[in-house]
């Protein structure tokens, strides 16, 4: 076997260091995440619910926002809104039915940069065993090593999905259609 | 207004109790039998749609989706028996096979797995349903006075009423609408019924029994919070009514009205003792 020229080496040793520098992978940080939703309650007011348990990967590189990747997986029985037979309610059949469908996901599939610190990001949600797509606006609050030592990255994302989209019609108008998403979530590697 | 526009029952209460006194109407102007047998399920189907807002694509997706279909399908098994003229066997063969399915379709997604409490309640709810099937259509077939379809109808519509705190609650407040909604119309086709006696076919009881079956088995089955004790005294509603009739004095069980009013007086009659019995051992789910 004839081994390869020096100067094929070096021409793929140099094309290497020219890519661009690769996404870092992070875990989501549940204890400094939160997965909060709103919906319109007869008009008088928001009902906020959030889900406790979750879990999911970013893929990230600041330089090329553009690649990332995101994985989220929410356990839907975790589902809290400070009322348990409110909680029991949209754990039921009628609403999340945790018992069949005990996960929701959302897989991000497209990435755009809007300027230094925001973007969108375009994924599908499935809930209810139905998969739609959902757009989060999202700010890129920071980046660093946090005081454990663990490196970081802190995002802030909302947007809004109507229920009705996934077959979830249960009580519109009277318990709004629209639910408005508030994520902040920190991840880490 | 504000009970109707703030209301989330109100608009399935008025689809049920309209449908009802249209479908009573055409029933008694025209004479007919298949329609007046085949309200109650019109009216279960019309409740579901104003209840969930759609018809659900098939193969449904999860267990409210599938309780559609339970319905329907019963229906049309109703209407085929009703046409081939069948006998008192397939009739019990079918009751059967609609409690089977509605509680095994149901609870599809959890037999994979299936736990010591499916077993027992799933069991049960099987062989409970398909009895009271298999009676109240014995019953909505026969002739007055202690049958007929003004009261089968009673008997359907006091097990909607009384499984409703049930469903309340067991985390369902969505089927406290439809069971309400239900229970409203076929007390008005039991009304009617009354006035215009006549029998029912299968249709009817197997379609609107169905479609109830698989309610009770989503909210027992699926959501899973329901007061198994609440649920025995449920159980009772169907047995009681026959047996109200039976505490008439010889003298009065000729006169249909008498022999109806009993029916539904003693098939509510778990009522107070359930809502009782839910107030006290459950958080009241009314502030949500």
């Amino acid at each position: 076997m004839r081994l390869p020229s020096l100067t094929v080496v070096v021409a793929l040793a140099g094309l290497v260091v020219a890519s661009p520098s690769s996404a870092a992978d992070y875990k989501i940080d549940p204890n400094h995440s939160h997965i909060l939703f709103l919906v319109d309650h007869l008009g008088f007011a928001k009902i906020i619910g959030l889900f406790t348990n979750f879990s999911g990967a970013i893929s990230f590189d600041p330089a090329n926002p553009t690649a990332s990747k995101l994985n989220v997986a929410i356990k839907t029985a975790s589902l809290q809104t400070q009322f348990p037979p409110r909680d029991s309610d949209l754990k039921g059949a009628d609403w999340f039915n945790v018992r069949e469908f005990p996960q929701m996901t959302f897989v991000g599939s497209t990435f755009t940069k809007k300027d230094d610190n925001s973007g969108e990001i375009v994924g599908n949600l499935t809930l209810i065993g139905v998969t739609k797509p959902v757009t989060l606006e999202v700010t890129f609050n920071k980046m660093g090593k946090r005081a454990d030592g663990a490196d970081a990255v802190g995002f802030s994302a909302r947007g809004s999905l109507k229920r009705s989209d996934f077959g979830m019609k249960t009580a519109i108008p009277y318990i709004g259609d629209q639910v408005d998403l508030m994520i902040e979530t920190e991840a880490t590697r | 207004m504000e009970w109707l526009t703030d209301n989330p029952f109100a608009p399935v209460l008025l689809a049920c109790a309209l449908s009802a006194v249209v479908l009573s109407l055409v029933a008694f102007l025209i004479k007919s039998d298949f329609v007046a047998s085949a309200a109650p399920p019109a009216i279960f189907l019309i409740g579901y749609y104003e209840t969930y807002q759609k018809a659900p694509p098939f193969p449904p997706v999860g267990s409210t989706n599938k309780i559609f279909y339970i319905a329907l399908f019963a229906t049309v098994g109703g209407f085929v028996l009703d046409r081939i003229a069948a006998g008192p066997l397939p009739r019990a063969a079918a009751s059967f096979v609609v409690s089977l399915l509605a509680a095994v379709w149901i609870a599809f997604a959890r037999l994979d797995s299936p736990d010591a409490e499916l077993i027992v309640t799933g069991s049960s709810l099987i062989l409970l349903g398909a009895l009271v099937l298999w009676r109240v259509d014995m019953i909505a077939r026969a002739v007055e006075p202690e049958g007929g379809g003004a009261v089968a109808l009673a008997l359907l519509a006091a097990l909607a009423a009384i499984f409703a705190p049930v469903a309340l609650f067991g985390g369902s407040s969505t089927s406290v609408g439809l069971c309400l909604g239900f229970s409203a119309g076929l007390a008005i086709c039991s009304l009617s019924l009354m006035l215009a006696p006549r029998s029912l076919g299968t249709i009817a009881v197997l379609g609107a029994g169905g479609g109830l079956l698989a309610v009770i088995a989503t909210v027992v089955l699926i959501t899973g919070e329901a007061d198994l004790i609440a649920l025995a005294l449920v159980a009772l509603s169907p047995l009681l009514g026959p047996f109200g009739v039976m505490l008439l004095p010889r003298t009065l069980r000729g006169s249909s009205a008498l022999v109806w009013v009993a029916t539904g007086i003693a098939a509510l009659s778990p009522l107070p003792v359930i809502a009782t019995l839910l107030f006290l051992r459950h958080e009241n789910p009314l502030g949500q």
